[in-house]
C-alpha cells in the first residue's frame, strides 16, 4: 500500500482503515476504563466529529440506535445504514451528558448480559473539571480521571441500571478530541468519598 | 439500430453485466467528467443471505450467501438536469456497482451521454444472446426422446 | 520432567510455510502456475463443490481456494468461510423463485413424461468409466476447438429457458399434499447457535454447505436399511437462478446476477396425513450451490428422513437431527479432528502423572496382599 492511499484512507471517517484505528482506540479504552484516548486523525478532514467516528466504527445494518436528544443528523443516518430504535430496545444509545437521562435503556438478560446498551454520552472536557475514581477489571487499583459535563443524574442512574450485574449498561464518554470507556464492571466514587457503586 | 427503450430498466445491469467490467467502468468515468455525481449512500461492498423456498413443504430457508455490491447516486448533467440511479449486484466491487448506478441514473432520467450507454446495453444483449444460445445448444442436443424407447419397446424381447 | 516447553515454534512454522510453497512449486522451470480460470473451467466440478461447503457463491474465489490449499477440499472451503466472515451482511434477499432457474439439465426418474420434457444436460451418468489415456497429453489446439465445435449449427427450434416443477404438477394432480406458502422467518445459521430443537430451515441451510462425504454416507445408511426412505427423484435440475432484487430507488425487481445451483425433490413413501385423509406421497429436498448432484439427492434423503425423525422420534442416527446437522459441516468436523495435532502436552503430561499415581497404588496394593 503506497502512502497516496493510506492518506486517502485515513481523510475520511467513512474509510475502513480509519475505522479500524478507531475501532483498536475503542478497544484500549474498554480494556483500561478511564484511560483517555485520543480520537482526532492524523490527517485532518471536514468531515471528522469525534461521535461520527464512533458511529462509524461501531454501527452497521445489523444493530439498532437510538438518538433521543437529536444529536445524529439526516446525513449520517443515511451514511451509517443502521437501524433507528427506541432508547428502550436499542443495543446503542447516543445522548447529552448535560440532561438527565429519561429513559431507561436495555440492561440485557442473565443469558444475554451482553444485550445491554452501550451508551455513548457527550460530556464538555475529558480531563478537567469534576476528577472521578475508578477501580475495578482494567485499573491497577486506582485511576482519577477529571470529566465535566457530565450531570450527577448519569452516575445515579447508571449505578441503578447496573445494580443486577452482570446485567448493565456501558459506557463511551466522548469529548471534542477524546474518549474514555466505563465499561459497567467499574465502580466509581468522587474525590470526596461519594459512591457510586457497592 | 434499437431504440434503448426496448430495454426495460429491469435488464439493464443483467445487460452491463454481461459485458468485461472494464467496459462499464470507463463510460462511468466519461460520464463524470461532464456530469456532477453524489453518493446518496456510501457505496458497499459485503455479503446477502439467498432465500429460497424449498420444493418440498414451501417453507422458505437460506441456502448460502452471495456476494453483493451496491451504491445509489444523484448525477447532474451538464445542462442541469439531475437524476437518481442505484444498483446492486452480484459481485465484490462497490466500485463496479457506483458505476453501474451512474449508468442507471442517466439512462432512467434520460440525461446527457447517455448515447453511449445505450450502445453497450447493446452489447450486452448481443452477448447474453450468445450465451442462452450455448445453453439452449446444451438442451437441445440433450433432450430425451421417449417415442423412440416407445416404439423399439415390444421388440425387446430375451 | 519439570516444566513442559510449548513456545519456541515460530522458526519452525514459518519453515512449514516455506515447504508447502515449495512443493506447490516443485515443477520447477517446467512449471506453469495454475490460473484461476483453468481451476473454474476445468475443474468446475470441484469448484462447484467448494462453493457450496464454503457457504458463498464466489467461484473465482473458491478456484483461488483450491489453488492456494494445493487441492485440500476441507481448507479450500474453511479459507472461502474465512474470507466471507471479514465482509459485512447488507441483507437477504427476498424469496427466489426456483422455477425461474435457467435449466441446463432437468430430469425426473418418478416420470417418465414431465411438462417440457427431459433433457440430460452435461452428466457422466451414462459414461464409461473407463481410462481416457489420451487425455493425459492432450493438444492445446484441439483443446481450444471443443466448445466452439460443440455450439456449432444445432438444428431445431429453440427450447424455453425455463421449466414449471414437476412437484406442482404432482400437487395439481392431488398425489401430493397441498404446500401453502408460509412466512416464517428463515434460521440463519451464520448469525444464530443451533440449539436443539431447531427448525427445518435450520437444518437445511446447514445441509445446504455440509461436506459432500459426509451427508453422502449418512443417507447411504438411510438407504441401506439403517432407515426406509426409498427415493425416486421427482426432479433433478441444475441452472442458473436469476437474483431478483427490488430496485433501491424504485422498488422493481432488477436482476442482479445469477447463481448455478442444483436443486432436488425425492418421493418417498406414501403416508397417510394426521387427520385420517386420503394417503398422499411425502416428499424430501436437497439443494446446494454449484453443480453437485450426489449432496442434492443426500440432502433430500436426510430432508425426508429428519421430517420422520423430527416428527415420530428417530430410530436411526439419520433420523436424528442432533446427529445429523452437528456432524455434516466439514469444517467443524475437519477442525475438531486435526486440532488433536496442536500441542496439548501440558493436559497429557498431568494424566501421565495420574497414571503414575495409579499404577503405584495399585503396586501398594498387591504389596500389601502378600
Amino acid at each position: 500500500m503506497n502512502t497516496d492511499l493510506n492518506s486517502k484512507a485515513l481523510a475520511s471517517v467513512w474509510a475502513p482503515a480509519a475505522q479500524q484505528l478507531s475501532f483498536r482506540k475503542l478497544m484500549t479504552a474498554f480494556s483500561f476504563p478511564g484511560r483517555i484516548e485520543a480520537m482526532t486523525p492524523e490527517i485532518p478532514n471536514k468531515d471528522f466529529t469525534v461521535l461520527r467516528m464512533i458511529l462509524a466504527t461501531l454501527t452497521d445494518g445489523e444493530v439498532t440506535v437510538a438518538d433521543p436528544h437529536h444529536m445524529i443528523d439526516d446525513h449520517d443516518w443515511s451514511k451509517l445504514e443502521t437501524n433507528r430504535e427506541t432508547p428502550e430496545k436499542a443495543r446503542f444509545i447516543v445522548a447529552r451528558g448535560d440532561i438527565a437521562p429519561m429513559f431507561s435503556p436495555g440492561l440485557g438478560s442473565l443469558e444475554c448480559p451482553e444485550m445491554g446498551a452501550t451508551i455513548i454520552l457527550r460530556v464538555e472536557h475529558l480531563g478537567r473539571g469534576e476528577p472521578l475514581v475508578l477501580r475495578g477489571p482494567g485499573i491497577q487499583s486506582v485511576k482519577e480521571v477529571a470529566c465535566s459535563g457530565l450531570g450527577a443524574a448519569w452516575l445515579g442512574k447508571r449505578q441503578e441500571w447496573n445494580g443486577a450485574f452482570p446485567m448493565g449498561v456501558d459506557m463511551i464518554l466522548f469529548d471534542a478530541s477524546r474518549v474514555i470507556a466505563l465499561p459497567r464492571t467499574t465502580r466509581i466514587t468522587t474525590k470526596e468519598g461519594k459512591s457510586w457503586d457497592m | 439500430m434499437t431504440h434503448y427503450e426496448s430495454y426495460p430498466r429491469r435488464d439493464w445491469l443483467r445487460l452491463l453485466l454481461a459485458l468485461p467490467p472494464q467496459k462499464v467502468m470507463e463510460a462511468a468515468r466519461e460520464l463524470t467528467e461532464r456530469c456532477r455525481v453524489d453518493d446518496q449512500a456510501l457505496p458497499q461492498s459485503g455479503l446477502a443471505l439467498l432465500q429460497l423456498r424449498d420444493g418440498a413443504l414451501a417453507e422458505p430457508y437460506f441456502i448460502g450467501e452471495i456476494p453483493l455490491s451496491r451504491a445509489h447516486v444523484t448525477v447532474v448533467d451538464d445542462r442541469g438536469e439531475k437524476g437518481e440511479g442505484a444498483a446492486q449486484i452480484l459481485d465484490d466491487r462497490a466500485s463496479l456497482a457506483r458505476a453501474m448506478a451512474i449508468l442507471d441514473a442517466v439512462l432512467a432520467n434520460k440525461l446527457n451521454g447517455r448515447e453511449n450507454i445505450e450502445i453497450l446495453l447493446e452489447e450486452g444483449a448481443r452477448r447474453l444472446l450468445r450465451d442462452e444460445a450455448s445453453r439452449g445448444v446444451i438442451l437441445k442436443r440433450t433432450r430425451v426422446d421417449f417415442s423412440l424407447l416407445d416404439a423399439t419397446g415390444e421388440d425387446n424381447e430375451i | 520432567m519439570g516444566y513442559v516447553a510449548i513456545k519456541g515454534g515460530g522458526v519452525a512454522i514459518k519453515g512449514s510455510l516455506e515447504a508447502l510453497e515449495a512443493l506447490r512449486a516443485a515443477e520447477g522451470e517446467q512449471g506453469v502456475p495454475l490460473s484461476l480460470s483453468a481451476i473454474e473451467n476445468q475443474l468446475r466440478l470441484l469448484t462447484s463443490r467448494i462453493v457450496s461447503e464454503g457457504g458463498l457463491y464466489h467461484p473465482r474465489l473458491a478456484a483461488l481456494a483450491i489453488k492456494q490449499m494445493q487441492g485440500d477440499t476441507l481448507e479450500a472451503a474453511f479459507a472461502l468461510r474465512a474470507y466471507r466472515s471479514t465482509k459485512p451482511r447488507l441483507m437477504s434477499t427476498p424469496v427466489q423463485e426456483t422455477s425461474r432457474m435457467r435449466v441446463i439439465r432437468r430430469i425426473s426418474s418418478a416420470f417418465k413424461d414431465i411438462p417440457g420434457g427431459q433433457m440430460l444436460g452435461p452428466t457422466y451418468d451414462y459414461a464409461l468409466r473407463l481410462m481416457q489415456i489420451d487425455l493425459a497429453d492432450e493438444s492445446p489446439e484441439v483443446f481450444r476447438e471443443i466448445a466452439a465445435k460443440f455450439m456449432a449449427d444445432t438444428p431445431g427450434d429453440a427450447l424455453p429457458e425455463t421449466f414449471p416443477k414437476v412437484v406442482e404438477a404432482l400437487r395439481k394432480d392431488g398425489l401430493l399434499p397441498e404446500a401453502p406458502a408460509h412466512d416464517i422467518e428463515p434460521f440463519d445459521i451464520t448469525r444464530e447457535p443451533l440449539i436443539f430443537p431447531i427448525p427445518r430451515s435450520a437444518v437445511l441451510a446447514s445441509m445446504a454447505r455440509a461436506e459432500t462425504g459426509s451427508l453422502l454416507a449418512l443417507a447411504y445408511s438411510n438407504m441401506r436399511g439403517y432407515g426406509d426412505v426409498h427415493p425416486t427423484i421427482a426432479e433433478l435440475r441444475v441452472g442458473y437462478l436469476p437474483v431478483l432484487l427490488p430496485h433501491p430507488v424504485t422498488g422493481e425487481a432488477i436482476e442482479a446476477g445469477e447463481v448455478l445451483i442444483t436443486e432436488c425433490e425425492v418421493v418417498a413413501m406414501y403416508e397417510s396425513d394426521d387427520n385420517k385423509g386420503k394417503p398422499l406421497f411425502t416428499l424430501g429436498y436437497g439443494a446446494c450451490f454449484g453443480h453437485n448432484e450426489t449432496k442434492a439427492i443426500s440432502m433430500a434423503v436426510l430432508d425426508r428422513a429428519l421430517q420422520k425423525g423430527m416428527k415420530e422420534g428417530p430410530t436411526n442416527p439419520s433420523e436424528d437431527p442432533e446427529f445429523v446437522v452437528l456432524h455434516v459441516d466439514g469444517v467443524d468436523s475437519m477442525g475438531f479432528a486435526n486440532h488433536y495435532k496442536m500441542p496439548h502436552y501440558v493436559t497429557f503430561q498431568s494424566d501421565m502423572d495420574r497414571l503414575r499415581t495409579t499404577q503405584a497404588k495399585a503396586e501398594q496394593k498387591r504389596g500389601n496382599k502378600k
